[in-house]
């Protein structure tokens, strides 16, 4: 099969390697949807190799132990390689598994670990089935495109009448427009980035500031009658975002992390009565429903926040222009040339 | 000031009554937006008792909804004169567990405000003037009318409370048993929150406002098939949540059959009775019943945005505005169902 690979000319490329094999739990998903996310940032990494933890995709061959799905399944590839044993693997939270699996021994296979590549391999209850008519673009949002702002909108109880403030309108921020929208929430949103800031809007931000403003705070209060927003996510990982989301909180507001940063101040935290959430991953033992539900229900939406899609070829160029920063979320297509 | 009196079956009267003065919290409210709720059935069948039976059996409880002007108060408190507000319903303690914690609607010492003051008027709501204690005056937001603020008390209050009990979002269907003014505030509420719904009525007048709303359709609960067109629009689950706004059993028995394994059902309709049998229809299913009456004043700013947001859908709901004189014609047109919710402008 082909998979990407960092290093080489224009620093990523495409090899030819092994297909994968599988055992145990383990069953073959053929990728038709690879929506990349971080990882141009690392594309300058001495080591090459493959990568990439997002797909969507149809089941092509199933291991012996495996139950929850069957060939012909069209799923999404939930990412890591948990346990399935532990308290958090069975409440849905494998992201915080303590003890994952080696899938490459186990299946003693070369490769598959890597979802921007033609085949990709996971253990059968990390593939999430898709419900007919939402196409593997869409459902593959069920990654990284809205996880953890899903998570972010689970965790802080968003819904109709709330006001999300959504720093950074990257594609996970963008992601939390969506998925705060879906919920008939108010959203606002925060990026130095014009172009970022002008698709947020035409998802349906009410309004989207600058951060770089010098009165970024007083513009974010007057949007919220001077209380500021009930609810806010952070996607930058940046230190001035996460210290402005918590100046702008309202008492009793709830922020949600999605990126770390080193240091910040806790002190609005302990005097508005601040509540945060650390997002990552979402639930998807317990809210695959809700999940497709979103999806579902934001098909247009994800149409606008999905800006550009390439042959694995053309990866080179799809690292170019996320460099760039003018492009929503973008989505490699392993089979196509 | 003119209030209204209630005679005999399907007759009533305009009758002069002194206007209440303002005592320690109460304070004295012009009405401008008196909605009818179910007082109808009281001048259908000559009823002239007190509508808060819990309380106050005075027959001049009649009205307990509205909007007004604070135009006179006592003493300093949470309200001046001008002041746009929504009267809450019922006089309530103000001490107990209940009425602190926001659900003064289930407080058990309810207060007599006519003795309370000495006045021998200012209970009902309709009427031009009423008495109310001050902590249960909502502040109407600058820019919403009277009209859509009065729909925080019954047009959108129990469904309100439903979907805040239940936790109504995106995610639900939600199936509104009864298309009456109650049901269609349910459809608002479900439909602000981004839920499907579908709901159960039988009148076509009302059917066309529900569907006008957001419903998604409306269907008979007397088909023999109405279970299998509920699961046919939910995927084969049923409803997540349902909202029983009716009190009758046959709305009951399809809300409880086609309401999903683990599902809720939130109970707004009164006077109803309905055989439940316990194994079958809550123990092997899941169910989860609540009891709504109003909502918690807690919620009111939660609710004042709702109603700011949803203005056009109250414009669809809200079908009839008559003046104080006319509440005879107001109840007659009740009576025909051939009307959403309907507005007093006393």
């Amino acid at each position: 099969m082909k998979q990407a690979v960092m290093g080489g000319p224009g620093g990523a490329g495409v090899e030819k390697v092994s297909d994968p094999r599988i055992a145990d739990n383990y069953a073959k998903v053929k990728v038709f949807s690879a929506p990349l996310c971080t990882e141009f940032k690392h594309r300058a990494r001495e080591k090459s190799g493959g990568f990439g933890h997002e797909a969507a995709g149809e089941v092509v061959e199933i291991g012996p132990k495996v139950r929850s799905v069957a060939v012909g399944d069209r799923v999404v590839v939930m990412p890591q390689n948990a346990c399935g044993i532990c308290p958090l693997c069975t409440s849905g939270e494998h992201i915080y598994c303590q003890s994952g699996r080696k899938p490459l021994k186990i299946c003693g296979s070369e490769t598959g670990c890597d979802t921007v590549a033609q085949y990709v391999i996971q253990q059968d209850w990390l593939l999430v089935k898709i419900p007919d008519g939402i196409p593997y673009d869409h459902a593959s949002m069920a990654c990284c495109g809205f996880g953890p702002a899903f998570n972010a909108m689970q965790s802080m109880e968003v819904t109709a009448g709330d006001t999300v403030l959504v720093s950074g309108l990257g594609p996970v921020g963008l992601g939390a427009v969506t998925v705060a929208l879906y919920r008939g929430a108010r959203v606002l949103g925060l990026d130095p980035n014009a172009y970022r800031r002008d698709l947020a809007k035409q998802l349906g931000a009410d309004a989207v500031f600058n951060p770089l403003d010098e009165d970024i705070k007083q513009q974010v209060l007057a949007a919220t009658k001077g209380l500021g927003p009930d609810k806010s996510v952070d996607s930058t990982g940046v230190q001035s975002s996460v210290q402005l989301l918590l100046a702008v909180a309202r008492r009793r507001g709830r922020v949600a992390l999605i990126q770390s940063v080193d240091s910040i101040s806790t002190q609005p935290v302990v005097w508005k009565g601040l509540r945060l959430y650390g997002c990552w991953h979402w639930n998807h033992l317990n809210d695959t429903e809700r999940m497709m539900h979103t999806i579902a229900g934001s098909a247009e939406r994800i149409d606008k926040m999905i800006t550009h899609r390439f042959p694995m070829e053309k990866l080179s160029e799809a690292f170019d222009l996320q460099v760039s920063g003018q492009c929503g979320k973008v989505i490699i297509h392993p089979w196509e040339a | 000031m003119k209030t209204v009196a209630i005679t005999g079956k399907q007759s009533c009267k305009i009758v002069e009554k002194p206007a209440p003065r303002a005592k320690d919290d109460y304070v004295v409210v012009k009405i401008h937006a008196a909605p009818l709720c179910t007082e109808y059935t009281d001048y259908r069948d000559g009823c002239t008792r007190a509508e808060f039976k819990r309380g106050d059996e005075s027959p001049d409880c009649l009205g307990h909804e509205a909007a007004g002007e604070v135009v006179e108060v006592a003493q300093p408190g949470r309200v001046k004169v001008g002041d746009r507000v929504v009267v809450m319903p019922g006089f309530w303690c103000g001490k107990c567990r209940f009425c602190l914690s926001g659900e003064y609607i289930h407080c058990q010492n309810p207060p007599n405000p006519l003795t309370q003051c000495g006045c021998e008027a200012g209970a009902a709501a309709y009427a031009e003037y009423c008495l109310k204690q001050d902590w249960l005056l909502l502040p109407i937001p600058d820019g919403m009318s009277y009209d859509h603020a009065a729909m925080a008390c019954c047009g959108l209050g129990p469904a309100f409370n439903s979907m805040q009990t239940m936790e109504v979002s995106g995610h639900d269907t939600v199936l509104v048993a009864g298309t009456g003014p109650v049901g269609l505030g349910a459809v608002i509420c479900a439909t602000y929150r981004g839920a499907q719904v579908i709901c159960l009525g039988r009148n076509p007048y009302r059917t066309k406002l529900a569907l006008k709303l957001g419903a998604e359709a409306v269907l008979d609960p007397q088909d023999k098939d109405v279970k299998q067109q509920i699961l046919d629009l939910t995927g084969g689950e049923g409803a997540s949540k349902s909202v029983e706004t009716t009190g009758h059993l046959l709305y009951m028995d399809v809300v409880m059959k086609a309401t999903r394994r683990m599902g809720q059902v939130a109970i707004v309709g009164e006077g109803g009775e309905y055989p439940l049998h316990i194994s079958d229809g809550m123990i092997r299913t899941g169910l989860q019943l609540h009891g709504i009456w109003h909502w918690n004043l807690g919620d009111a700013p939660d609710m004042m945005r709702m109603i700011g947001r949803v203005g056009g859908k109250l414009d669809t709901v809200i079908t009839h505005h008559f003046p104080l004189e006319q509440i005879e014609k107001a109840w007659q047109l009740q009576l025909t169902g051939q009307c959403g919710k309907v507005i007093i402008n006393p």
